[in-house]
């Protein structure tokens, strides 16, 4: 059974129960659905889209989004399409399969506890898998999306869990801002919020332990999922142990998420460390161009291995270790070094750069540029900076430190070594 | 007190423009919560989301009366 036909049943069930709201409008799942296969309608006519196409459509952060996400399902396009940071600095493009929809959907309710009557609320962006897997599931539940513009204003994510049977999805550093600020405000939502899921990033043990204080009654989970991988597995952190065996010492979480897998989910661990993941939640594949220009499916076959190291326990829950590639963590978003060197490359006066992780107190880590600079250069951190935003658009890429270096430290094949700055700079290997 | 206050900005935040009208708008969440927990340690003063307002973050004029506002407050 496709994703787009449990929606119907949920339809046909709940036509009158809140399907969205955002930006202080409101749709039922009967207003939703009408206003989707409007939709459909149009993208046939209009731009001629048909089953089995690809369709790339940007996402934006309000309902016309969700709706064409649920039209072009009704259409039975290719269009579950999430970019994801290339190790060359180069996004790729990962397409999503039906049947990974719906793995994914029902790991999320069977691990969570989506159900009918609750409320759940996005504030993280709607093109990062996070965030966006979780239509899957509120949609096949007869849940409710809140959907908002970040977490800027925080009085907004605060109104918006106040239902009773509020849950979300916050990245570490965005439960951080809130218990640096606003502790006292969660506790004043103790007894609405059913769950908070994390990932994305490793999570500090202290700001586990104080929201498991200041939330005694709230279900918390960190999960391990990519856009490639699907949803893996997640950790029961209110429970005192990934078992949640009463009386037993829980168990440190350092690196984030560790786990039972979910039901759909199979992982194996390679001999350098790497985590391979198997199971209908994996991605169909990557989407490239051929030399005319055609999109071709890249399939991902029956296994995808991570960049993520890690282990398994006898009990096979999932412990994460560290990652094999030098992707800087920037607060959930991965961000490969070498987009922004390639862009910072471009900027007068720079001869050669670095970027390197940067410890940092909200988003964990964030990207430091080290840079060297021809004679007679004299350095303009703010002018550089917005050098970068123009080249890289999105503003968590354009590094917040700067340091004018005498020399970027090369290996003896003259690669940049990257490890001897991780290692330095107290970045995670 | 101003220069003190764009000094310790401009350092966290490189790709904000402090002299803007509109700062608010030039802000996202990060950068919101650095002003907010950069003023509170360098000032000792007690600010949270509800302090985080278009008005107060308006300019960096009105990121100084804030802190004023709420070092009047604490003494």
């Amino acid at each position: 059974m496709k994703w787009i036909e449990y929606v119907a049943h949920v339809v046909e069930r709940y036509p009158d129960d809140l399907a969205l709201i955002c930006h202080g409008e409101k749709m039922t799942y009967a207003q939703l659905w009408t206003a989707a296969k409007t939709e459909a309608q149009r993208l046939r006519e209009s731009e001629h889209v048909r089953a089995g196409q690809f369709y790339f459509q940007s996402c934006t952060q309000d309902i016309a989004y969700v709706v064409r996400f649920i039209a072009l399902h009704l259409i039975g396009a290719l269009s579950d399409i999430l970019y994801t940071t290339g190790s060359t600095g180069k996004p790729k493009a990962v397409l999503l399969s039906e049947e990974g929809i719906v793995a994914n959907a029902e790991n999320l309710i069977d691990a969570h506890g989506y159900h009918h009557g609750m409320v759940f609320v996005v504030c993280g962006p709607l093109d990062h898998f996070g965030s966006w897997s979780k239509m899957l599931p509120v949609f096949k539940t007869g849940a409710t999306l809140h959907i908002l513009d970040g977490m800027k204003d925080m009085e907004a994510l605060f109104d918006a869990l106040r239902p009773v049977h509020s849950a979300t999805f916050l990245v570490p550093s965005a439960i951080r801002m809130m218990l640096q600020l606003n502790s006292d405000r969660l506790v004043s939502l103790a007894d609405s919020i059913e769950f908070v899921e994390t990932g994305a990033a490793p999570m500090a043990t202290v700001d586990i332990e104080r929201l498991r204080e200041l939330l005694p009654h709230t279900r918390l989970y960190n999960t391990y999922a990519s856009t490639e991988t699907g949803i893996v597995c997640t950790y029961p952190f209110h429970l005192p142990s990934a078992e949640g065996r009463e009386g037993e010492t829980p168990k440190p979480v350092l690196q984030g998420c560790v786990g039972p897998m979910m039901k759909h989910a199979k992982v194996s661990i390679g001999p350098e460390g790497n985590i391979s993941v198997s199971g209908p939640m994996l991605m169909a594949g990557y989407l490239n161009e051929d030399v005319e220009g055609n999109l071709q499916l890249a399939p991902v076959g029956e296994m995808f291995e991570t960049a993520d190291l890690g282990y398994l326990d006898d009990k096979g829950c999932l412990f994460l270790t560290g990652r094999s590639n030098d992707f800087i963590n920037v607060g959930g978003l991965k961000l490969s070094p070498v987009e922004v060197e390639d862009a910072a490359a471009g900027f007068t006066g720079i001869e050669d750069c670095i970027c390197i992780p940067e410890p940092h107190p909200l988003m964990g880590q964030v990207p430091k540029l080290l840079l060297t600079l021809s004679e007679g250069t004299k350095f303009n951190k703010r002018e550089l900076a917005n050098y970068l935003k123009e080249k890289l658009i999105e503003t968590w890429k354009v590094p917040m430190r700067y340091e004018v270096v005498d020399e970027i430290r090369k290996m003896p094949n003259g690669k940049k070594n990257r490890r001897s700055y991780l290692t330095s700079c107290g970045g995670q290997p | 007190m101003k220069e003190r206050i764009r000094a310790l900005l401009e350092d966290q935040l490189p790709l904000v423009d402090l002299d803007s009208d509109a700062l608010y708008q030039e802000l996202d969440s990060l950068g919101v919560t650095t002003i907010l927990m950069t003023l509170s340690d360098e000032f000792g003063i007690d600010l949270d989301s509800r302090d985080a307002t278009p008005k107060n973050l308006r300019s960096l004029d009105s990121v100084v009366a804030l802190v004023e506002r709420k070092l009047s407050e604490k003494t």
